[in-house]
């Protein structure tokens, strides 16, 4: 059923083309736009460049990269990235699949229940960023309050040494579940009907129809919201600098966070050259990982 | 079957229930940002927040009276919307072609149009505003325009891919036999059918390019800021302004409402590809 | 009946008169400068600052500049994290957009070493660009300049300071029979006496990392009579007894009597915490915090405010507080450089600076601070005036930061090494150690 057209396929590749001209104009674009800054930060890496002294910029070879990964400061920023960015995504793929699933079901004011939940995602983090962090004050804050009110423990939040990354995926995951429930629900709304109606038809339980439609159908859309989000995710900046600024001590200083103190404030355009470098190449890999997993391109027609 | 209809009543209440729930959870700190907006100078302040407090509209109109504010919020629907437009004019056909043509080193293609949205903003800045700036870009909603069709061009195509892989071959085969031409087939049958795609793939669009602080702050000033960038401003030196911060916000929310309330309306439900087919 | 509207009119423009010659004739305006404000017509400038009190009021009044001068500015200012960022990434690139910017006192050295700034005193001295009898250069207080004078060159003009003073609670200081401390010890003891959570902490200060906490820090430690880095040799002294002792005085006041959540306080949760009543003690940040805290629509405190110069450390006589400026700089690529020094010596001039001072108290020549002006402006805070001004002269002759172009990771290594001292992850002599070595790495020093 599922490559039935390849025929068809194969009759349409014979005029490439036309290929050319759909994606040329994209192309084109991000070459222009994005390989220079790549090729700058790789050209970076590789010299001793203080933005002070452009002057006495000279070849270093990889002494950057070794200079990295001999590096304690690097391995924490790297495993506190992953504690962020995997915490962080999951739950929000959780919530964005359960959220979606729910809009699923037919009820009054759906689409305005669905257009309020997107406004985590709308409103300026440079203005929530501040908002969350009055919040989170262990003292003041309206979360602690509320917790001490029915009768729970408050929490250091961002101000402890372990609960600020957890705190920190709190406003991520209220910041970008939207994210996945928009794509989810529209993906579950454009569904076939088909295979549900056949379903009912053969008695099957909602577990059985979620496992064996739902999921399968919509695994492309899945995955694809799985990996723009893990991408951000890594690239978070301004709610984590706003909010704790790396801190306390290094306990929130992502790699991203790293190479924007190593670029403006060491001014050290190489070393953070080499960062940028090893971000790309760590990130690709588990986009690569986790496309392999999810089979995205392996289901395209070869 | 009345007691399956009863049930599924049930659960759709209990889905509305729910999420409900959720939205009031996850609006909390809009809804303080929406009554600290409405606050005077000293209910801004007070902490505790006061939840009871005589509203006031004067933080509303110090921003509307503020020429930078209005100056950025126009930048803003410019910057957003051109964009916006630019990346579904050249992101569509393009995620069309890797989706439903094949060619050689098409898995690479695909792989590198995705990386070019990995690269850290932070990491990109000085690149940028050196290319900008030897073309006398900087500063101009230009650079702007340019630089949010570039991050937002590979979330459109990959978005894109996977809602044009849910639409059966079949449809298209079809259409051609009928003596549709391939571009034919796009625009009769592939957007259509994938308007769900394209109005997630526009909020989000929209929402990245509106929400853009770091390449804004840098590559704008004068007169190409955009909102965050003045919104940012309440932050001041040695006082944060939290009545026209939040104005500030809560005014921007509002287009951003206006266009995913509008495109919302024409999410379709359970396509029906049979239907279309016959 | 036109009699008295007559008497009325006189009556009011008499008063008018009256305010004016309060306001504005204290100090001759730029009519008085015997220089051609004209030469530079139909030129225009750029200038980049970093948001503050001063800046909105400049630009605001910059129109009288425009029409003094013919020449068009326009003024761009950025939040301070913008700020730095925007400003280094365009210095750098070699083709700056900038002909003046607002100078950090922490960054001059590294924006000279940069060869980015224009020295200022051919400008200062050229009879045809300044009159130095109406400009009085002398009038600002040394240490304001010593930040800025690099091998000799004059590379800054202050424009708006940053000046650490002490605020205390005098109600509740009064009704625990309290007096102003005199010393650390006392202040120190006072605050763990009023230390009264909920209601209010004993003490407030800046903890927070990359929220300038190096700043108060850096004047604690030269009152127990430390040095970040040695004057002379820019050797840093961060393990030495002395800089130990104002650290653990620092982060012993807010263990003791803090707020819940310290770590994270920035001047604004300090601030806003002291304005609403929370806390006994401000114990060291800027000064321009009275306009704050004397602000009835924002403050809680109004009048209950005690203004004071740090109190010396227990031993004695040591360095005082943290002071310092933002300055005027100039783009050395800049192409319009002489109408760039005519908006700098505008912009600072007695005239000006009195009335952007008497607006937003950013008050940086001693003439202003002696200005009956000022005094008419804030009857009800004399103490404020005094400790800002003794505070201001102090540290004359005495910029204790580090004058290396290194100073933004330093600054960095000491604010995260004070949230880890502080959560008790580190002791505070490992700690000073730990700085004292990752400072030696970052300056490349053995």
């Amino acid at each position: 059923m599922k490559h039935e057209g390849k025929g068809m396929i194969k009759k349409i590749s014979q005029r490439r083309k036309i290929v050319y001209y759909l994606l040329l104009p994209s192309i084109i674009t991000l070459i222009i736009f994005t390989l220079f800054p790549f090729f700058y930060n790789l050209w970076a890496s590789v010299q001793n460049y203080d933005l002070i002294y452009p002057n006495q910029r000279h070849f270093i070879g990889i002494n950057n990269f070794i200079k990295a990964i001999t590096n304690e400061e690097f391995w924490s920023t790297l495993k506190t990235t992953l504690y962020f960015s995997g915490l962080g995504v999951i739950l929000q793929l959780l919530i964005g699949l359960g959220v979606g699933l729910l809009f699923g079901r037919e009820f009054k004011g759906k689409n305005i229940l669905r257009t309020l939940l997107i406004l985590p995602m709308v409103a300026m983090p440079v203005a929530t960023a501040y908002i969350w962090r009055i919040m989170f004050s262990p003292s003041l804050g309206i979360i602690n309050y509320i917790l001490q009110k029915i009768g729970l423990q408050g929490s250091e939040w961002i101000a402890g040494y372990n609960s600020v990354i957890p705190s920190l995926v709190v406003v991520d995951t209220w910041q970008w579940s939207p994210f996945m429930i928009l794509i989810i629900s529209s993906g579950l709304m454009s569904l076939p009907k088909e295979p549900y109606e056949a379903a009912k038809i053969e008695g099957a339980t909602g577990f059985q129809t979620l496992k064996n439609i739902t999921l399968p159908l919509l695994k492309p859309i899945l995955s694809i919201a799985f990996v723009f989000r893990l991408i951000d995710s890594f690239r978070t900046f301004d709610i984590i600098y706003s909010l704790t600024g790396g801190g306390p001590g290094h306990a929130s200083e992502t790699l991203n966070i790293n190479i924007y103190l190593n670029a403006f404030r060491n001014l050290d355009i190489g070393y953070s050259g080499a960062l940028v470098i090893i971000f790309l190449f760590i990130i690709n890999i588990i986009t690569m990982f986790v496309i392999r997993r999810t089979g995205f391109e392996e289901s395209i027609l070869k | 079957m009345r007691s399956w209809k009863g049930i599924e009543i049930l659960k759709n209440r209990i889905a509305f229930i729910v999420v409900l729930a959720i939205v009031i959870i996850m609006l909390f700190p809009i809804i303080w940002m929406v009554t600290t907006s409405f606050k005077n100078s000293v209910d801004s302040m007070s902490i505790p927040p006061k939840w009871f407090f005589q509203p006031t509209t004067e933080n509303y109109e110090s921003i509307l009276k503020n020429q930078d504010f209005i100056n950025a919020f126009k930048n803003s629907l410019l910057v957003a919307g051109i964009s916006l437009a630019i990346v579904l004019i050249i992101g569509l056909p393009g995620a069309y072609a890797l989706e439903r043509f094949n060619f050689k080193r098409k898995k690479d293609l695909a792989f590198w149009i995705l990386s070019t949205r990995m690269a850290p903003p932070i990491g990109v800045l000085l690149p940028f505003y050196l290319m900008f700036r030897r073309f006398n870009l900087t500063d101009t909603r230009i650079s702007l325009i340019l630089m949010h069709i570039t991050i937002n061009l590979a979330l459109t195509i990959w978005v894109m891919r996977g809602f044009f892989r849910e639409i059966p071959y079949e449809l298209e085969e079809s259409a051609q036999i009928d003596g549709c031409s391939t571009l034919g087939s796009f625009f009769k049958i592939i957007l259509p059918l994938s308007i769900n795609g394209i109005i997630s793939t526009a909020i989000l669009g929209f929402i990245f390019s509106w929400n853009d602080f770091i390449f804004a702050s840098v590559l704008a000033g004068g007169n190409s800021r955009t909102l965050p960038v003045v919104v940012a401003r309440f932050i001041g030196y040695y006082e944060i302004k939290w009545g026209e911060l939040s104005a500030g916000g809560v005014v921007a929310i509002i287009p951003a409402i206006i266009f995913i309330g509008f495109v919302q309306k024409y999410l379709v439900r359970g396509l029906t590809f049979g239907a279309l087919k016959e | 009946m036109k009699k008295s509207f007559l008497t009325i009119i006189i009556s009011l423009s008499m008063v008018v008169l009256f305010t004016l010659s309060v306001f504005s004739a204290e100090f001759p305006g730029p009519d008085a400068a015997n220089i051609d404000w004209n030469q530079a017509n139909g030129q225009s400038i750029r200038v980049m600052a970093c948001s503050r009190d001063a800046i909105t009021y400049l630009k605001n009044i910059v129109p009288e500049f425009e029409k003094l001068t013919g020449i068009k500015v326009a003024i761009d200012d950025y939040p301070e994290a913008e700020f730095f960022r925007k400003i280094i990434i365009d210095l750098s690139s070699g083709n700056p957009v900038s002909d003046v910017f607002m100078l950090s006192h922490a960054y001059s050295t590294m924006y000279e070493a940069g060869g980015w700034l224009e020295p200022l005193e051919p400008y200062l001295e050229n009879s045809s660009l300044t009159d130095k009898v109406w400009y009085d250069f002398e009038d600002y207080p040394a240490g304001s300049l010593s930040a800025v004078v690099i091998n000799g060159k004059l590379y800054g003009i202050p424009i708006a300071p940053d000046t650490q003073i002490v605020f205390y609670r005098k109600d509740l200081f009064e009704e625990a029979g309290l007096l102003n401390p005199k010393n650390m010890d006392e202040l120190y003891d006072a605050a763990v006496k009023l230390n009264n959570p909920p209601n209010h902490a004993g003490v407030v200060l800046r903890l927070a990392r990359g929220a300038g906490t190096h700043w108060p820090w850096n004047g604690y430690i030269q009152n127990y009579g430390g040095s970040w880095l040695n004057t002379e040799t820019k050797r840093p002294e961060l393990d030495t007894p002395q800089v130990i002792a104002g650290t653990e005085m620092y982060l012993k006041l807010l263990k003791d009597a803090g707020p819940a959540g310290a770590v994270n306080y920035s001047w604004y949760e300090a601030s806003s915490d002291f304005a609403q009543g929370k806390a006994a003690i401000f114990a060291g940040d800027a000064n321009i915090f009275m306009s704050l805290f004397e602000d009835p629509s924002r403050s809680q405190v109004s009048g209950k405010v005690a203004y004071a110069v740090l109190p010396p450390a227990p031993d004695g006589n040591h360095a005082p507080a943290a002071g310092t400026a933002w300055h005027w700089g100039m783009s050395s690529a800049s192409k319009s450089k002489e109408a760039g020094w005519l908006f700098i010596q505008w912009a600072t001039s007695k005239d000006i600076a009195l009335r952007l001072g008497v607006d937003t108290t950013e008050i940086m020549r001693n003439s202003i601070w002696q200005s009956e002006t000022l005094k008419n402006k804030y009857p009800t805070v004399p103490d404020w005036i005094e400790a800002s001004s003794a505070t201001m002269n102090q540290f004359s002759g005495l910029y204790r930061f580090p004058r290396v172009k290194e100073f933004g990771p330093l600054a960095d290594i000491v604010e995260a090494l004070l949230q880890e001292m502080f959560l008790g992850q580190i002791s505070v002599a490992d700690g000073m150690a730990k700085a004292q070595a990752q400072t030696l790495e970052a300056m490349k020093m053995e």
